[in-house]
């Protein structure tokens, strides 16, 4: 999509996003989205998370893109599905997990297990509010209730397709964050005086400044570079290996950004920044859980980093 | 085989164009990997030869095979020797290079930056140079920096006045110029000189290309803390260039030099980011203890490695299409220097016996690395001064110290 389109589609989903109470995957529908999404993928993914992320949004539509990946892994009658993530820190789910959607709105979870993927039905979850660090996020906590889930029902191959497509949407969402992280902390440094000038003048609050924009500006390339490995003619498509390593290297960086920036950010912003009143507080808490689902920075780092030690030669990611 | 890449359009390669490029050029390495040894192994810090001047030799010899197989011309002006196609070419060839664990000689650097600016704006030297300098017989080096004239270049003292009157009287430089790399091995320089009032900042400067045989001018080496001769200071004293050799407009020659460095920001960054995945995937087999620390840093690195990489194929994507490209690339320059330094640091943090104590040549090897890697922050603009043009003229920030 070009220039024009992206800021016309970016405004309707403002709109969207802004819109209490909405169900995001109806109102998609409605808006067309899913024409958006098969002419450019990469970009409406993109897009719509990186909206997502700057309004603070509550949506299902992270189990969308990640049901999507899944492909018709069920096979049997169409039912409405969730999937219960694994907790932070946490390659799968051993009792509890993360839910994003509403539990009432679907009939069946999916459930990554040590052993594969299991799917639950959605009655059998008990479920709690999650408020914690981010408690605008609406995160909710779900134990499995019935013992043992079975893990042979689904094909544990797709998880993996799965998890690439999650990271390179919260990649993007997690950009919104951090942009808009970076864009308070500009206002706050340009408008505040002290000592007779703006303190963005300050040679120490200029480079911060300058060093989070970079960081920002490498995770958006390589958000870019993981996406082109999805669909590039001589790759080895959405489920091969190189194309994971890069979905993996765009969330580890797009964290690795928000870390940087939000550290900058509650410093230069000052005692105000850290109030209850001013909007920072928002953006750093719900980039901190962003940040953690399906692998921190921290966790994929050492996980890239512990592979290239076992001589792991990674795909080049980016070409030209 | 070369003849084929002649259809290209100059001005750009489709990237149907460019996989059919990478495929002949990774069968091409293929064929002769016998012979290319020579300029493979996984420790070739190990394998540097004595003095800077052999290895660029020895490099020379590999430019010479790749020009003569035509992969070499690639990307060049038919004009000038080469074979037409988009610059894209060019960087593919690079990054096949690195990825086939080949050595990419020195020169590379200096060709990658200072020819690529001539080819619209001189295509008469280009023509004439071209083919000597991208088969390794010749090399370049860039004199910009002097003594009290660092990253702030536009007070440099170095002065070129006219001998005579009007438009065709030769020039005589005068001054002297410090930390060009590989000048002790240069057959030409770009000269920033003053030709404008003292006070006139950037706007009285002109560049020359300079042969530097030219009676009056003396080269130096500066070795750096490595003892590696990598730099130089070069001396003018009455220095005759004749006023076809300057290089744009008289008093035009911070354009020029916008111009050129626009391609330190492109085709510099990609080989560099290449060569430091390389580095990383040296340095990676002897880390011991493998554990969680180890694993923390060499991913940190990788990240680095991988952002500078994202970032560089933007921006040589950009330059190939002919967009002309500006202060945002100041953080390709960022993440550049911090992949180098996270990189390099792997060895010394991760081995720091063996680099602080090791005599081996590959241990010396990764030591002279190191300190280039140090370097590679302060030339060409500072870290300091690329992150003051991303806060004033990327994120419009409120300018400094007012």
């Amino acid at each position: 999509m070009d220039e024009r389109d992206r800021e016309l589609l970016a405004g309707s989903l403002r709109e969207l996003l802004a819109t209490p109470g909405v169900d995001v995957t109806t109102a998609l529908d409605e808006l067309g989205w899913d024409e958006v999404l098969s002419d450019d993928p990469a970009g409406a993914t993109t897009l719509l998370f990186t909206e997502h992320g700057r309004a603070l949004a509550c949506s299902n539509a992270l189990d969308d893109v990640v049901l999507a990946a899944l492909g018709d892994v069920g096979g049997g009658e169409p039912v409405r599905r969730a999937v219960l993530y694994p907790p932070i820190g946490s390659p799968v789910v051993a009792t509890e997990g993360i839910l994003v959607s509403d539990p009432t709105r679907v009939d069946e979870v999916i459930v990554p297990v040590l052993d594969g993927l299991a799917v639950v039905s959605a009655a059998g979850l008990s479920v709690r509010e999650a408020a914690g660090f981010d408690p605008d996020g609406h995160w909710r906590l779900a134990r499995l209730s019935d013992g043992e889930p079975d893990p042979g029902c689904l094909d544990p191959t797709h998880w993996g397709r799965a998890v690439a497509a999650g990271r390179r949407a919260l990649a993007a969402e997690l950009n919104g964050i951090t942009e808009t992280i970076l864009a308070i902390a500009i206002e706050h440094t340009t408008g505040r005086v002290q000592y007779g000038r703006p303190i963005a003048g300050y040679q120490s609050v200029r480079h911060r400044l300058a060093e989070g924009h970079a960081s920002l500006e490498a995770s958006r390339s390589l958000l870019e570079g993981a996406w082109s490995g999805v669909d590039r003619a001589d790759g080895e498509g959405p489920d091969g290996e190189g194309c994971a390593w890069a979905a993996t290297a765009a969330k580890a960086q797009a964290g690795h950004a928000y870390l940087e920036v939000s550290r900058h950010a509650m410093q230069l912003c000052g005692a105000i920044g850290l109030t209850f009143e001013h909007r920072l507080h928002r953006f750093v808490q719900r980039g901190a859980v962003l940040d953690g689902l399906l692998g921190s920075a921290r966790e994929l780092t050492h996980q890239m980093g512990a592979r290239l030690l076992d001589g792991y030669r990674p795909p080049t990611v980016v070409d030209l | 085989m070369i003849k084929e890449y002649v259809k290209y359009d100059p001005a750009s390669s489709s990237p149907q164009d460019v996989a059919e490029f990478r495929a002949g050029f990774r069968e091409w390495l293929r064929e002769n990997r016998t012979e290319l040894d020579r300029w493979r192994g996984r420790h070739y810090p190990g394998d540097r030869l004595p003095t800077l001047e052999q290895e660029m030799e020895h490099g020379g010899r590999l430019m010479a095979m790749l020009w003569e197989a035509g992969w070499g011309r690639a990307g060049w002006p038919v004009e000038a020797g080469g074979s037409g196609g988009g610059s894209v070419l060019r960087a593919v060839v690079l990054d096949e290079l690195w990825a086939h664990d080949i050595e990419l000689p020195h020169q590379y650097e200096a060709l990658e930056v200072m020819a690529p600016p001539l080819v619209g704006l001189r295509p008469d030297l280009i023509a004439e140079h071209l083919s000597a300098f991208a088969s390794g017989r010749q090399c370049w080096v860039q004199a910009f920096s002097e003594p009290e004239a660092g990253s702030d270049i536009a007070s440099l003292r170095t002065r070129a006045r006219r001998d005579g009157e009007g438009a065709d009287a030769d020039f005589l430089i005068n001054g002297q110029k410090v930390w060009g790399s590989l000048g002790t091995c240069a057959q030409y320089a770009f000269v920033l000189a003053r030709t404008g009032t003292p006070e006139s900042r950037h706007r009285g400067l002109t560049m020359f290309f300079l042969p530097l045989d030219t009676p009056g001018v003396t080269v130096r080496p500066i070795a750096l803390a490595s003892g590696v001769e990598h730099l130089s200071e070069i001396f003018f004293d009455d220095a005759r260039v004749p006023a076809s050799l300057v290089l744009g407009e008289v008093d035009g020659g911070w354009a020029t030099l916008m111009r050129i460095l626009q391609y330190e920001r492109g085709s510099y960054a990609w080989l560099r980011q290449a060569m430091l995945t390389r580095r990383l995937r040296e340095a990676v087999p002897d880390v011991h203890p493998r554990d969680d620390r180890a694993a923390q840093q060499v991913g940190r690195a990788y990240l680095h490695a991988l952002a500078a990489r994202a970032q560089a194929a933007r921006t040589v994507g950009r330059l190939g299409r002919g967009e002309t490209v500006g202060a945002e690339t100041s953080v390709d320059k960022v993440l550049l220097g911090q992949a180098e330094h996270a990189v390099l640091d792997v060895v010394r943090e991760l081995r720091p016996h063996a680099f602080l104590f090791g005599d081996s040549g590959e241990l010396a090897g990764w030591r002279d690395l190191w300190w280039y890697s140090r370097a590679t922050t302060v030339f060409g603009g500072a870290a300091e001064v690329q992150r003051g043009i991303v806060a004033d003229r990327v994120l419009r920030l409120p300018a400094e110290g007012v």
